[in-house]
């Protein structure tokens, strides 16, 4: 005991030391507020960063929510612009608020599932009827055109991307306008076909192929650019060969387009045509 | 022995009034040479008898630290840096010891010790003594690059004044 007490003694300056560096650093702590600041911060500096790392991870589970909320405002936006709307007049800007009708609305979905390396492949989305999606409405992504509604299902329905070759689309030629039918042959996933392309149409390369507004979809979608073209021997018709501006493969939040007018001007075509 | 505390005691004050009144308002401008602080007062502790216990060397340190703070008014800053130094002292000495050790009843002045040895003593607790002072006035190695400008250029001017003192008073 006496010789801890004298080893005590021996090593009180240590003690001593310890003590008053710890004061003066309170005082320093308590009465400058430059060092209390750095204080302050410093030792949150290692929960900040714990914080920072779960709450990353919190982002990481409510991510799919915040896509969710970010797409609803998307649609939204979308719906505004005036592409998706149908004027009486022909100048948008000078009726637009009171003699325009919604042409087309949006509805969020995700692909659920997809076939990728068939010929006729399927995507699987997350919306059915009950969510009002009906057979042959269009599909797209934010970069780029997806494909057409095939079956319905109550939650679920099936959509038949472009890389199906069953698929047709119809597109235009951006700088003139020409129309044709965008279809795939089953080999590139990255290339399509562009038919119908009469051989006295004038274009070039990197021409952007849209989406011609006819049918399904709202004019003006860039789908993808002309990479190559050729006139088959005894053809009236280019083969064009046109590269997708996005990768139907990758693809996981869609929408889907319901042209709202599309039943009206159903009516006025001749019963028998095809719907195709 | 009584003289020589009361020497000490003039010593101190002399110096701390030298310290507050006079290299408390240098002023280095908007130069290269603004963060310098030329600190004399680690003298103070420098120059305590060697016979002073540690605990006496770290109280006093902190002392004189505290009045420091007082005057600069930067409560704590050279009270920890004081005492840092104050509880080092006493390493660096068994450091540097001569060869025939230390006559314990002396004070480590330059009249004693000679100028190089009392250099390299003196050298040594205030490089320490700057560097523990600007890391605890900037209070993060973030600022190590500027803590260390500092820390030389003001071991550079503290030096040169605690010599200087040395050659004018040459202290016993």
């Amino acid at each position: 005991m006496q010789d801890i007490l004298r080893l005590l003694a021996k090593f009180s300056f240590i003690f001593l030391f310890i003590f008053l560096e710890a004061l003066s650093f309170y005082l320093i702590v308590q009465n400058n507020e430059k060092q209390r600041n750095i204080f302050i911060t410093s030792s949150n500096l290692f929960s900040g960063r714990m914080y920072e790392k779960v709450s990353k991870l919190k982002r990481l589970f409510e991510m799919d929510d915040l896509m969710d909320s970010l797409m609803k405002e998307n649609i939204e936006l979308r719906e505004a612009l005036v592409q998706n709307k149908y004027f009486y007049e022909s100048d948008p800007q000078l009726f637009y608020d009171s003699l325009s009708l919604q042409h087309y609305q949006y509805t969020h979905a995700k692909v659920v599932d997809k076939t990728l390396n068939l010929r006729n492949n399927i995507f699987t989305i997350n919306k059915g009827f009950e969510d009002g999606i009906s057979k042959g409405m269009g599909v797209i992504e934010k970069n780029g055109v997806i494909g057409v509604v095939g079956k319905v299902g109550r939650y679920f329905s099936s959509v038949i991307p472009l890389i199906n070759v069953r698929s047709s689309i119809s597109v235009a030629i951006e700088n003139n306008g020409a129309l044709g039918s965008l279809v795939w042959n089953g080999n590139n996933p990255k290339r399509m076909l562009l038919e119908g392309i009469p051989k006295h149409i004038q274009f070039e390369l990197r021409d952007k192929i849209i989406t011609s507004g006819y049918s399904l979809f709202p004019r003006g979608i860039e789908v993808g650019e002309i990479v190559s073209s050729k006139v088959e021997p005894g053809s009236n018709f280019y083969t064009i060969e046109v590269q997708l501006k996005n990768d139907p493969s990758t693809v996981y939040n869609i929408l889907v387009v319901k042209n709202i007018l599309l039943e009206p001007t159903e009516l006025l075509k001749p019963a028998d045509s095809d719907g195709e | 022995m009584g003289n020589n505390i009361i020497t000490h005691i003039i010593r101190s004050i002399f110096v701390i009034l030298l310290q507050v009144l006079i290299f408390r308002q240098i002023q280095f401008g908007d130069s290269f040479l603004r963060y310098t602080h030329v600190l004399l007062y680690p003298l103070i502790i420098l120059l305590l008898p060697l016979k002073v216990s540690r605990n006496a060397l770290i109280l006093i340190g902190f002392s004189i630290g505290i009045i420091l703070d007082i005057f600069y008014n930067s409560i704590g800053i050279h009270a920890a840096t004081a005492v840092f130094t104050a509880f080092l002292r006493p390493y660096i000495l068994q450091l540097i010891e001569p060869r025939g050790g230390y006559n314990v009843n002396i004070s480590p002045t330059r009249f004693h010790l000679g100028f190089p040895w009392f250099v390299q003593y003196a050298s040594i607790l205030v490089l320490i003594h700057c560097f523990i002072y600007f890391s605890v006035e900037a209070f993060s190695f973030v600022y190590f690059k500027e803590i260390v400008f500092s820390t030389i250029l003001s071991f550079i001017f503290s030096m040169t004044f605690i010599l200087l003192y040395q050659f004018i008073v040459n202290p016993k």
